[in-house]
């Protein structure tokens, strides 16, 4: 049977509670996940979770290809997301709904805003301090183009920009990253406003219509790890690394996520 | 009329085109009576009142001349003391509401034992609006100024003695605060952010921290919260700025208001979205599959 939209995502030991995001992304229609599990991962099954051991170093890119070749036939639309990450569209609207608009494009790449640890927080997207959207960081892989000055600011890409890809597999030909598509015919992914994209960036992100909230861990994980992938500058990420993830307060994604909440709160109560 | 849970007194000024939304966002967030209070205004505010569908909730008096906002507050305690729990003293350009979506008489229920709840605002600019686009104001303006955005402003100053010159001497201005009053323990506005209580009591955050006068001692927006569509269009912040202010004090330049602007729109903020989709002529966000 064929789904509107499904999942793929790599679990690791450690990671963020699972609960939670597949409850937000069931509630918003996502209606089959397929889970590759590194290591020991805890991960409770359920009948739209499809759990694949997957013992590679750098497993993002193979899980990818996998889940396109074997299980991207049975949706329409496959994210590609982190169990941090929280995509949903900013009025609320189902997710399958807000994809069909892009349904002439292989892909749509969704801004993210990265929001720092909360230990208050029950659950991640209970967090409500992120990072400017504007915020960057001067890390390699944010370069906006080779050969740019890597001592001026103006020469790297905001960190919201990094997209998280929201594909249509049967237009998507394999992963050439951990973020990145190649598409079949040359097409171009595009973002939230039907823009191509460029060179698979975000870039000037957008978050009007859909996002992704990326919800950071507790202090102490390698950040620069997580944001690029490259060698750590620091082993371990300090509470000042973090400051600058607090500038905002953004709760855009409660009502969304509190949705039997907003339910009960009808025009002319 | 039985008692309300929550009622909202306002001033309005010339502010039709924008009556119907707003009463319609707050009666969606469970907003029962509206007292309003006209400061001369010029236009068909009966029309648009009329058109709103809430008129039978809404209670509309005179309030002519300056000062009126102080005034006009002051006189809806006196008038209006019995008729509801909570009273919100909110302006046209702004709107209340639960980040999380919740009925605010249902949010305000813990707060029953302090006489008012300051709530922390988010303020919006043109977003590059030069004149007044169709649809609604909820929809239409999505940047804000950062968390923390300082304007320097004479009356943002943290103490008189302070250096005008530098930033550092003023208070961010999510910090000033709108004030969400139990009437029968409020004596009188003493501004139109913040009240005067019976006993000396004090206001208090929504994270239950008491305070006294009209900004709050940390911004909090979690729990309560107030979009303030400031500028709204490029046109209409000159308009806006022309008409003068409803309270005491020197009123701003178009050139100052204009740089305050320009500091009002560096985030994308669509947290109302969830709230507002329902209301009469929201423009969706996305188009319904061919």
């Amino acid at each position: 049977m064929t789904v509107e939209l499904a999942v793929a995502a790599v679990v690791a030991p450690g990671g963020p509670p699972l609960a939670p995001w597949l409850d937000f992304h069931r509630r918003l229609g996502v209606a089959r996940f397929h889970l590759y599990r590194t290591g020991e991962a805890d991960i409770v099954g359920a009948p739209d979770v499809t759990i694949i051991d997957w013992p590679f170093a750098r497993p993002h890119r193979p899980a990818w290809d996998h889940c396109l070749f074997h299980h991207g036939p049975a949706a329409e639309w496959l994210a590609l997301l982190e169990p941090d990450e929280y995509l949903f569209a900013t009025d609320g609207t189902d997710l399958p709904t807000a994809l069909a608009e892009f349904r002439d494009a292989p892909a749509v790449g969704v801004a993210r805003l990265i929001y720092a640890p909360d230990p208050a927080a029950a659950v991640p997207w209970q967090a409500v301090r992120r990072a400017p959207a504007s915020l960057v960081l001067a890390l390699p892989t944010f370069l906006a183009a080779p050969g740019r000055n890597p001592a001026e600011h103006g020469s790297y890409r905001p960190l919201s920009a990094r997209a998280g890809f929201v594909v249509r597999p049967d237009r998507t030909w394999a992963a050439t990253g951990r973020h990145g598509f190649a598409f079949r015919d040359g097409a171009a992914a595009v973002d939230e406003n039907g823009r191509p994209l460029a060179d698979g960036w975000a870039d000037p992100p957008s978050h009007l219509r859909l996002r992704i909230n990326q919800y950071l861990g507790t202090v102490g994980e390698t950040l620069p790890t997580r944001l690029t992938e490259a060698a750590p500058v620091r082993a371990r990420a300090s509470e000042a690394d973090l400051e600058p993830f607090r500038a905002e307060i953004d709760t855009a994604i409660l009502p969304i996520a509190a949705a039997g909440d907003v339910a009960s709160c009808k025009p002319g109560a | 009329m039985a008692r309300a849970d929550l009622a909202i007194g306002a001033v309005f000024r010339d502010e039709a085109p924008y009556l119907a939304e707003w009463l319609a966002f707050h009666a969606r967030m469970g907003v029962e009576r509206f007292f309003l209070y006209d400061n001369g205004s010029t236009d068909d505010w009966q029309v648009a009142l009329a058109a709103s569908g809430a008129s039978e909730r809404v209670t509309v008096l005179s309030c002519p001349g300056p000062e009126g906002q102080v005034r006009a507050y002051r006189d809806c305690l006196e008038r209006f003391r019995e008729a509801a729990d909570w009273i919100a003293f909110i302006d046209l350009d702004e709107f209340l509401f639960a980040p999380d979506g919740r009925p605010l008489p249902a949010v305000l229920e813990p707060y029953r034992a302090h006489p008012a709840v300051g709530v922390n605002w988010m303020v919006f600019g043109t977003g590059g609006h030069a004149a007044r686009p169709d649809g609604l104001v909820t929809r239409n303006y999505v940047r804000r100024g950062a968390t923390g955005v300082v304007v320097p402003y004479r009356p943002y100053l943290r103490s008189p003695e302070l250096d005008p010159r530098r930033i550092e001497s003023y208070r961010p201005t999510n910090s000033h605060v709108k004030s969400i009053v139990q009437p029968r323990r409020t004596l009188r506005a003493v501004t139109p952010h913040h009240f005067a209580h019976a006993g000396g009591e004090s206001a208090v955050t929504e994270n239950g921290e008491p305070f006294d006068g009209p900004w709050s001692p940390s911004v909090s927006l979690s729990r309560l919260r107030i979009n303030h569509y400031w500028s709204k269009s490029a046109a209409e912040l000159e308009a806006k700025t022309a008409r003068g202010v409803a309270w005491r004090g020197l009123p701003p330049t178009l050139d100052f208001n204009r740089s305050v602007e320009r500091l009002m729109n560096s985030e994308t903020d669509t947290t109302i979205f969830p709230l507002a989709r329902g209301l009469p002529g929201w423009q969706p966000l996305f188009r319904a599959p061919r």
